[in-house]
Protein backbone atom coordinates (compact mmCIF):
# COMPACT_ATOMS: atom_id res chain seq x y z
CA UNK A 1 0.00 0.00 0.00
CA UNK A 2 1.13 3.81 -1.10
CA UNK A 3 1.23 5.83 1.70
CA UNK A 4 0.28 8.83 -0.45
CA UNK A 5 -3.07 6.76 -1.62
CA UNK A 6 -4.43 7.48 1.77
CA UNK A 7 -6.38 4.83 3.99
CA UNK A 8 -8.19 2.30 2.84
CA UNK A 9 -11.74 2.19 2.30
CA UNK A 10 -12.71 -0.45 4.38
CA UNK A 11 -10.80 1.30 6.87
CA UNK A 12 -13.53 3.93 7.37
CA UNK A 13 -15.72 1.36 8.41
CA UNK A 14 -13.62 -0.68 10.82
CA UNK A 15 -12.72 2.13 12.66
CA UNK A 16 -16.16 3.38 12.62
CA UNK A 17 -17.63 0.00 14.15
CA UNK A 18 -14.88 -0.47 16.56
CA UNK A 19 -15.53 3.33 17.80
CA UNK A 20 -19.15 2.34 18.25
CA UNK A 21 -18.21 -1.02 20.02
CA UNK A 22 -15.81 0.79 22.45
CA UNK A 23 -18.12 3.86 23.16
CA UNK A 24 -21.10 0.98 23.93
CA UNK A 25 -18.63 -0.54 26.37
CA UNK A 26 -17.38 2.05 28.15
CA UNK A 27 -21.15 3.56 28.52
CA UNK A 28 -22.14 -0.19 29.59
CA UNK A 29 -19.35 -0.08 32.13
CA UNK A 30 -20.15 3.34 33.56
CA UNK A 31 -23.86 1.77 34.38
CA UNK A 32 -22.67 -1.14 35.70
CA UNK A 33 -20.11 0.87 38.34
CA UNK A 34 -22.82 3.73 39.05
CA UNK A 35 -25.58 0.36 39.90
CA UNK A 36 -22.93 -1.18 42.04
CA UNK A 37 -22.34 1.36 43.98
CA UNK A 38 -25.58 2.35 44.42
CA UNK A 39 -25.95 -1.01 45.66
CA UNK A 40 -23.98 -1.01 48.46
CA UNK A 41 -24.89 2.30 49.34
CA UNK A 42 -28.08 0.98 50.19
CA UNK A 43 -27.19 -2.02 51.72
CA UNK A 44 -24.88 0.02 53.97
CA UNK A 45 -28.28 2.53 54.72
CA UNK A 46 -30.02 -0.95 55.25
CA UNK A 47 -27.66 -2.78 57.33
CA UNK A 48 -26.72 0.54 59.75
CA UNK A 49 -30.60 0.47 60.37
CA UNK A 50 -31.00 -3.03 61.69
CA UNK A 51 -28.13 -2.99 63.52
CA UNK A 52 -29.58 0.49 65.38
CA UNK A 53 -32.87 -1.47 65.61
CA UNK A 54 -31.10 -4.38 66.92
CA UNK A 55 -29.26 -2.81 69.88
CA UNK A 56 -32.76 -0.50 70.56
CA UNK A 57 -34.32 -3.58 71.18
CA UNK A 58 -32.11 -5.21 73.35
CA UNK A 59 -31.70 -2.28 75.71
CA UNK A 60 -35.95 -1.78 75.74
CA UNK A 61 -35.82 -5.90 76.27
CA UNK A 62 -33.34 -5.25 79.29
CA UNK A 63 -35.34 -2.04 80.58
CA UNK A 64 -38.45 -2.26 79.35
CA UNK A 65 -40.80 -3.80 82.00
CA UNK A 66 -43.17 -4.24 78.98
CA UNK A 67 -40.63 -6.32 77.28
CA UNK A 68 -39.85 -7.82 80.54
CA UNK A 69 -43.24 -8.99 80.94
CA UNK A 70 -43.44 -10.92 77.27
CA UNK A 71 -39.80 -11.91 77.35
CA UNK A 72 -40.22 -14.97 74.98
CA UNK A 73 -41.47 -13.07 72.03
CA UNK A 74 -38.94 -10.28 72.40
CA UNK A 75 -35.66 -12.44 72.97
CA UNK A 76 -36.99 -14.28 69.68
CA UNK A 77 -37.56 -10.80 68.27
CA UNK A 78 -34.03 -10.08 68.77
CA UNK A 79 -32.79 -13.50 67.56
CA UNK A 80 -34.58 -13.55 64.60
CA UNK A 81 -33.22 -9.79 63.61
CA UNK A 82 -29.55 -11.21 64.55
CA UNK A 83 -30.07 -13.85 62.26
CA UNK A 84 -31.54 -11.54 59.31
CA UNK A 85 -28.02 -8.57 59.84
CA UNK A 86 -25.87 -12.08 59.73
CA UNK A 87 -27.74 -12.61 56.00
CA UNK A 88 -27.26 -8.89 55.29
CA UNK A 89 -23.60 -8.78 56.23
CA UNK A 90 -22.87 -11.95 54.56
CA UNK A 91 -24.55 -10.50 51.05
CA UNK A 92 -21.15 -8.26 50.80
CA UNK A 93 -17.87 -9.24 51.23
CA UNK A 94 -14.93 -6.81 52.54
CA UNK A 95 -12.42 -5.59 50.27
CA UNK A 96 -9.60 -6.40 52.16
CA UNK A 97 -9.56 -9.96 54.31
CA UNK A 98 -8.63 -8.55 58.01
CA UNK A 99 -12.06 -6.28 57.54
CA UNK A 100 -14.19 -9.20 57.07
CA UNK A 101 -12.49 -11.13 60.11
CA UNK A 102 -13.07 -7.66 62.01
CA UNK A 103 -16.68 -7.46 60.71
CA UNK A 104 -17.57 -11.19 61.71
CA UNK A 105 -16.01 -10.59 65.16
CA UNK A 106 -18.12 -7.44 65.33
CA UNK A 107 -21.06 -9.10 64.61
CA UNK A 108 -20.03 -12.31 67.23
CA UNK A 109 -19.19 -9.38 70.12
CA UNK A 110 -23.22 -8.28 69.67
CA UNK A 111 -24.82 -11.25 69.18
CA UNK A 112 -23.12 -12.28 72.82
CA UNK A 113 -23.49 -9.57 74.31
CA UNK A 114 -27.65 -9.23 73.54
CA UNK A 115 -27.92 -12.94 73.97
CA UNK A 116 -25.16 -14.48 76.28
CA UNK A 117 -26.34 -13.15 79.67
CA UNK A 118 -28.41 -15.77 81.49
CA UNK A 119 -31.69 -13.85 82.22
CA UNK A 120 -31.52 -12.81 78.17
CA UNK A 121 -34.79 -15.58 77.93
CA UNK A 122 -35.48 -16.29 81.44
CA UNK A 123 -39.42 -15.77 81.64
CA UNK A 124 -38.75 -15.02 85.63
CA UNK A 125 -36.66 -12.05 84.99
CA UNK A 126 -36.81 -8.67 86.37
CA UNK A 127 -35.74 -5.30 84.75
CA UNK A 128 -32.00 -4.59 84.92
CA UNK A 129 -31.51 -1.15 86.53
CA UNK A 130 -31.01 1.85 84.12
CA UNK A 131 -27.12 1.78 85.36
CA UNK A 132 -25.88 -1.19 84.48
CA UNK A 133 -23.17 -2.44 82.74
CA UNK A 134 -24.45 -3.67 79.92
CA UNK A 135 -26.55 -1.02 78.37
CA UNK A 136 -22.94 0.36 77.85
CA UNK A 137 -21.94 -3.04 76.62
CA UNK A 138 -24.59 -2.76 73.76
CA UNK A 139 -23.50 0.64 72.82
CA UNK A 140 -20.34 -0.59 72.42
CA UNK A 141 -20.84 -3.36 70.51
CA UNK A 142 -23.41 -1.49 68.19
CA UNK A 143 -20.43 1.00 67.82
CA UNK A 144 -18.08 -1.85 66.62
CA UNK A 145 -20.28 -3.21 64.56
CA UNK A 146 -21.02 0.11 62.88
CA UNK A 147 -17.64 0.51 61.64
CA UNK A 148 -17.10 -2.25 60.56
CA UNK A 149 -19.73 -1.80 58.16
CA UNK A 150 -18.37 1.44 56.95
CA UNK A 151 -15.26 -0.77 55.43
CA UNK A 152 -14.45 -1.09 51.31
CA UNK A 153 -17.26 -3.55 50.78
CA UNK A 154 -18.70 -5.25 47.23
CA UNK A 155 -21.18 -6.93 46.38
CA UNK A 156 -20.98 -11.00 47.02
CA UNK A 157 -21.47 -12.86 43.38
CA UNK A 158 -22.32 -16.63 44.86
CA UNK A 159 -20.42 -18.93 42.52
CA UNK B 1 -23.90 -39.18 82.43
CA UNK B 2 -20.89 -40.71 81.48
CA UNK B 3 -19.72 -40.61 77.76
CA UNK B 4 -18.01 -43.48 76.29
CA UNK B 5 -14.41 -42.46 75.40
CA UNK B 6 -13.19 -45.73 74.30
CA UNK B 7 -14.78 -47.71 71.44
CA UNK B 8 -14.21 -51.31 69.73
CA UNK B 9 -13.28 -50.50 66.42
CA UNK B 10 -16.25 -51.96 65.04
CA UNK B 11 -18.33 -49.09 66.26
CA UNK B 12 -15.94 -46.49 64.49
CA UNK B 13 -16.91 -47.84 61.34
CA UNK B 14 -20.81 -47.11 62.39
CA UNK B 15 -22.35 -44.68 59.92
CA UNK B 16 -22.90 -40.93 61.70
CA UNK B 17 -26.13 -40.20 63.61
CA UNK B 18 -27.90 -37.06 62.49
CA UNK B 19 -30.14 -35.18 64.55
CA UNK B 20 -32.29 -32.02 63.25
CA UNK B 21 -32.37 -29.83 66.00
CA UNK B 22 -35.67 -27.96 64.42
CA UNK B 23 -37.49 -30.90 63.72
CA UNK B 24 -36.90 -33.32 66.96
CA UNK B 25 -35.85 -31.14 69.75
CA UNK B 26 -37.94 -27.31 68.76
CA UNK B 27 -38.07 -25.07 65.95
CA UNK B 28 -37.89 -22.41 68.86
CA UNK B 29 -34.50 -23.03 70.75
CA UNK B 30 -35.10 -21.38 74.43
CA UNK B 31 -32.67 -19.49 76.96
CA UNK B 32 -29.71 -21.10 78.59
CA UNK B 33 -30.80 -23.21 81.93
CA UNK B 34 -33.66 -25.47 82.15
CA UNK B 35 -35.14 -22.86 85.16
CA UNK B 36 -35.25 -20.07 82.20
CA UNK B 37 -37.80 -21.96 80.24
CA UNK B 38 -38.52 -24.51 77.96
CA UNK B 39 -36.18 -25.97 74.94
CA UNK B 40 -33.36 -24.51 76.79
CA UNK B 41 -29.65 -24.70 76.43
CA UNK B 42 -28.74 -26.93 79.48
CA UNK B 43 -31.90 -29.29 78.61
CA UNK B 44 -31.23 -30.27 75.37
CA UNK B 45 -27.48 -30.84 76.34
CA UNK B 46 -28.99 -33.27 79.19
CA UNK B 47 -31.84 -34.91 76.93
CA UNK B 48 -30.69 -34.75 73.78
CA UNK B 49 -26.28 -34.36 73.38
CA UNK B 50 -25.12 -36.82 76.35
CA UNK B 51 -27.60 -39.35 75.77
CA UNK B 52 -26.68 -38.98 71.99
CA UNK B 53 -23.05 -39.02 72.18
CA UNK B 54 -23.66 -42.54 74.71
CA UNK B 55 -25.52 -44.69 71.76
CA UNK B 56 -23.97 -42.99 68.89
CA UNK B 57 -20.00 -43.05 68.02
CA UNK B 58 -20.65 -39.88 65.41
CA UNK B 59 -23.14 -37.61 65.68
CA UNK B 60 -23.93 -34.27 63.37
CA UNK B 61 -26.00 -31.86 65.16
CA UNK B 62 -27.85 -30.18 62.47
CA UNK B 63 -29.31 -26.38 63.42
CA UNK B 64 -30.69 -25.33 60.06
CA UNK B 65 -34.23 -24.76 60.16
CA UNK B 66 -34.74 -23.38 63.63
CA UNK B 67 -35.94 -19.80 64.10
CA UNK B 68 -32.67 -18.81 65.55
CA UNK B 69 -30.09 -19.47 68.68
CA UNK B 70 -29.00 -17.31 71.57
CA UNK B 71 -24.92 -17.39 72.34
CA UNK B 72 -26.55 -18.60 75.77
CA UNK B 73 -28.41 -21.79 74.46
CA UNK B 74 -24.99 -22.57 72.21
CA UNK B 75 -22.87 -22.24 75.33
CA UNK B 76 -24.98 -24.41 77.57
CA UNK B 77 -25.79 -26.99 75.15
CA UNK B 78 -22.39 -27.35 73.34
CA UNK B 79 -20.25 -25.56 75.72
CA UNK B 80 -20.39 -28.09 78.12
CA UNK B 81 -18.48 -30.81 75.61
CA UNK B 82 -15.07 -29.03 75.49
CA UNK B 83 -15.52 -29.94 79.20
CA UNK B 84 -16.73 -33.23 79.01
CA UNK B 85 -14.37 -34.47 76.20
CA UNK B 86 -11.92 -32.37 75.54
CA UNK B 87 -11.08 -30.53 71.96
CA UNK B 88 -10.29 -33.06 70.23
CA UNK B 89 -12.32 -35.86 71.33
CA UNK B 90 -15.45 -33.32 70.83
CA UNK B 91 -13.87 -33.00 67.14
CA UNK B 92 -13.69 -36.50 66.47
CA UNK B 93 -16.99 -37.25 67.67
CA UNK B 94 -19.23 -34.73 66.65
CA UNK B 95 -20.02 -32.40 63.80
CA UNK B 96 -22.25 -29.12 63.85
CA UNK B 97 -23.56 -27.68 60.64
CA UNK B 98 -26.17 -24.98 59.91
CA UNK B 99 -27.26 -24.29 56.21
CA UNK B 100 -29.09 -20.86 57.07
CA UNK B 101 -27.07 -20.02 60.39
CA UNK B 102 -23.12 -20.35 60.05
CA UNK B 103 -22.55 -18.22 62.82
CA UNK B 104 -24.12 -20.38 65.48
CA UNK B 105 -21.93 -23.07 64.18
CA UNK B 106 -19.46 -20.81 65.25
CA UNK B 107 -20.24 -19.50 68.37
CA UNK B 108 -21.17 -23.46 68.96
CA UNK B 109 -17.55 -24.20 68.01
CA UNK B 110 -15.77 -21.50 70.09
CA UNK B 111 -17.62 -22.51 73.24
CA UNK B 112 -16.82 -25.95 73.21
CA UNK B 113 -12.75 -24.62 72.31
CA UNK B 114 -13.47 -22.79 75.38
CA UNK B 115 -14.16 -25.01 77.91
CA UNK B 116 -11.30 -27.41 76.73
CA UNK B 117 -8.57 -24.77 76.90
CA UNK B 118 -10.34 -24.61 80.92
CA UNK B 119 -10.07 -28.02 81.58
CA UNK B 120 -6.70 -27.82 79.88
CA UNK B 121 -5.64 -25.53 82.34
CA UNK B 122 -6.67 -27.07 85.54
Amino acid sequence: MNLSEGAPWWLTIVLTFLGAGIAHFLTAYRDRARESCGWIERWRADAKSLIKEIANAATSHYLDQDAVGRTGISAALIINNLKRLQGCLRETECENASDAKRTMDALRHFTDTITGPDDFQDELRSMRPGGSEIFRMIRDAEAELLDSVRMSRKRRVDE
Amino acid sequence: MVIKMHHAKATDMSPPYRYMVSKNFTRFPGGRRKQHGPHSGEEFRETVVLPLLDKHEFVVFDLSGSAGYSSGFLDEAFGELGAILGLQEARRRISIVADDDPESVETAWRRIEDAAQERDRK
